[in-house]
């Protein structure tokens, strides 16, 4: 898709607007100028009319068109007056001398109607004319009449030329036309002007995110008074962005981190015990007890290779989940007893407050023997020494749930946002364990469906809760 | 030399440990930092080996904790953290030198020499008194062109005194750099041990190189008697 310029855009849009402005406008005030010189014009052709009008008399036998001597001698206006009268009775007809042997359109409407038309003699001329149908008058001076005037309407034709008009009109369109052109010139590098100082913002800001280090993103809303209202929201989306950003490389950085302290302290391990242990001659023993940690050293790094590529499968979606009914009692107590060492070591015990009904939950029962291991893991492990752990099972509407409560052994209270996090560690040290328990549990969770949620309870009290589907 | 080494992963701790006490070093050794700061604040060490990553108190508090009580004992920071920012905020912290996981052990040990020398301000890793030649690197002494064959504590003792050759050095001082706390030896285990040490080195021509501060100490040096 090609991309537009909003410059171009707004320019375009603004100057078609402008034209159609100008043009309307220009529109109007021409034709308000050409009905104003007919108006006047066809007012004086009205008033020639009306007094021609009454110089056709009838006298006696014949009706005596004195109108021809005024027009002729130029009394009236002058040399462009154009006039013709026809008797409607006889068809005869009497012309000004103006008109030589041209005719005027015979124009007429009912009897003392005025009629305008723009009218156009064979020689080319534009004129103006208007007619009526009237009755001579009657000369009393003259005798008895003989004719009667209803019964010799006449139709006169009053014209005048309309070179003058015409070409006040042309000026006039000239002059709107280069008006309308000089106006939309100016106006364009006026909104050209406005629209390139208004843009000048978002190069501002083009500027101010190209020189943001994405390895340490700055805030940039520090630097919002500079910016017009319309693209405060973009900014502050901007910022909220980079914050987020930040969030994201600082976790990134732990994460590699703690997992480069969780692969190479181990490494470490392993290569300073053969490199001791071949470092001089030995009894077979102490070699076998050597090799024998080394060994150790070698099954806990696999188990966390396994739990990181189990956390990958599950979070790219490539893991399999075989539902089938789990006794979550049975399941608990299971791995309760693979946890007995440690709870022993550290003088943990465990006080079960379970429902009365077992509860029978739809699971993948390898993933999720994996996730109650790691939460009740992470419960002996972080446990303050010699304290108790709560189980508590219950259900509700909602399905059943799973709790796990346990005194906390340090005073400094977990981040819940990040504790799901892999290698994420309230403490530095990751001596106990491996950091991925929590982080493979929610992912665990997350494929099937439950709910895990942790929090601290009374300032010491550390609660995970898995709320199984209904 | 004492070494104190604070790191938490046993295995790790369990193998510097040994191949520390293997080169002839009184090594303490810590799994967690507060303990770690701990000794670190009250003995007298030569060298640190410490992890940053470590349960209770973290190795850059420690550091800083050390350096503002004015502590100068060289530190040598192990971590996993490879990242420059990492290494950056160790040494800006107060260490004297950061080594990033894994790390062969003899690397290790060799920058436990370079950090020791550095502190009794020997450039070369032989030290030379006289016509006594010890070669820190291979731990052997040789008086002239003849080798003289010392026992590891022997070794140690002489190492020590020869880092501060020209100095007077206490008892208290070899026992602290020399002695691993929970060694089960007599009180006058440093004169004993200074004794065998004389009858080794003693030249035929009398020349005499560990001499006797009455009150005060012993000193090394090489004087015509």
């Amino acid at each position: 898709m090609k991309n537009r310029s909003i410059c171009s855009r707004l320019m375009l849009g603004s100057s078609v607007l402008i034209t159609l402005v100008f043009l309307v406008a220009a529109a109007s005030i021409y034709f308000r100028m050409k009905e104003t010189l007919y108006g006047r014009m066809d007012e004086e052709l009205e008033g020639s009319l009306t007094m021609l009008a009454t110089e056709v008399e009838i006298t006696g036998q014949k009706i005596h068109q004195e109108w021809v001597d005024i027009v002729d001698q130029d009394r009236l206006h002058g040399q462009d007056d154009y006039v013709q009268v026809w008797n409607v009775k006889t068809g005869s007809t009497r012309r000004s001398k103006t008109l030589g042997d041209d005719s005027l359109p015979q124009i007429r409407g009912g009897l003392g109607e005025l009629v305008f038309e723009s009218v156009s003699l064979p020689n080319g001329r534009q004129l103006r004319a208007v007619g009526s149908l009237f009755l001579p008058g009657l000369d009393e001076e003259g005798g008895p009449n003989v004719l009667v005037a209803s019964e010799n309407p006449q139709v006169m034709v009053v014209a005048s030329e309309l070179t003058g008009i015409d070409s006040a009109l042309r000026s006039l369109l000239l002059t709107l036309g280069l008006g309308l052109i000089v106006a939309l010139l100016l106006s364009i590098l006026v909104i050209h002007f406005i629209i390139k100082k208004a843009l000048l913002p978002i190069k501002k800001l083009e500027l101010e995110v190209s020189l943001i280090d994405v390895n340490n993103p700055r805030d940039i809303s520090e630097s919002r008074d500079g910016f017009p209202t319309e693209l405060l929201g973009l900014v502050t989306q901007y910022s909220n962005l980079l914050g987020r950003i930040a969030k994201v490389r600082l976790r990134e950085r732990d994460f590699a981190a703690n997992a480069a302290h969780e692969l190479r302290t181990p490494l470490t391990g392993i290569q300073a015990s053969l490199e001791q242990v071949l470092s001089r001659e030995r009894e077979v023993s102490d070699y076998q007890e050597r090799v024998g940690e080394t060994l150790a050293i070698s099954i806990q790094m696999r188990r966390l290779v396994d739990r990181l590529m189990r956390f990958s499968r599950l979070q790219n979606g490539s893991e399999k989940v075989d539902l089938v009914e789990v006794n979550l009692h049975a399941l608990v107590d299971a791995r309760l007893c693979s946890l007995e060492d440690d709870l022993d070591g550290r003088g943990m015990t465990i006080q079960r407050e379970f429902s009365d009904i077992d509860p029978v939950v739809l699971s993948d029962e390898s993933l999720l023997t994996i996730l109650v291991g790691n939460v009740l893991g992470n419960a002996a492990s972080h446990g303050r020494p010699a304290s108790l752990i709560t189980l508590k099972t219950g259900q509700s509407d909602q399905g059943w749930m799973l709790e796990i409560e346990n005194e906390m052994e340090s005073d400094k209270t977990p981040d819940l946002e990040r504790i799901f996090e892999p290698f994420y560690s309230g403490d530095v040290s990751h001596s106990r364990h491996s950091g991925i328990g929590l982080a493979l549990s929610r992912e665990i969770a997350g494929v099937l469906g439950i709910k895990l949620q942790a929090d601290v309870r009374e300032g010491s009290f550390f609660v995970i809760r898995l709320r199984f589907p209904a | 030399m004492r070494i104190l080494l604070i790191e938490d992963y046993s295995p790790l701790r369990k193998a510097l440990t040994e191949a520390l006490e293997q080169e002839n070093y009184a090594v303490d050794s810590s799994a967690t930092g507060d303990e770690g700061l701990w000794y670190a604040k009250n003995h007298n060490y030569d060298v640190i080996i410490l992890d940053l990553m470590l349960p209770q108190v973290d190795g850059l508090t420690i550091l800083r904790s050390l350096r503002q009580l004015g502590h100068g004992v060289p530190v040598i920071v192990m971590s996993a953290r490879d990242s420059v920012d990492d290494r950056i905020a160790g040494l800006d912290a107060g260490a004297d030198d950061y080594v990033v996981k894994p790390i062969s052990l003899k690397e290790m040990l060799a920058r436990v020499r370079a950090q020791t020398r550095k502190i009794y301000q020997k450039k070369s890793a032989q030290i030379r008194v006289g016509d006594l030649e010890i070669d820190l690197g291979k731990k052997r002494v040789k008086r002239g062109e003849t080798e003289i064959s010392l026992t590891a504590r022997e070794y140690s003792l002489l190492e020590y005194l020869a880092f501060r050759a020209g100095d007077v050095v206490t008892r208290q001082e070899i026992w602290d750099h020399v002695y691993n706390y929970y060694e089960d030896a007599s009180s006058n285990a440093v004169d004993v041990y200074i004794g065998y040490l004389r009858k080794k080195l003693g030249g035929v021509e009398g020349e005499s190189y560990i001499q006797t501060r009455r009150g005060q100490g012993y000193l090394l040096e090489h004087q015509l008697v």
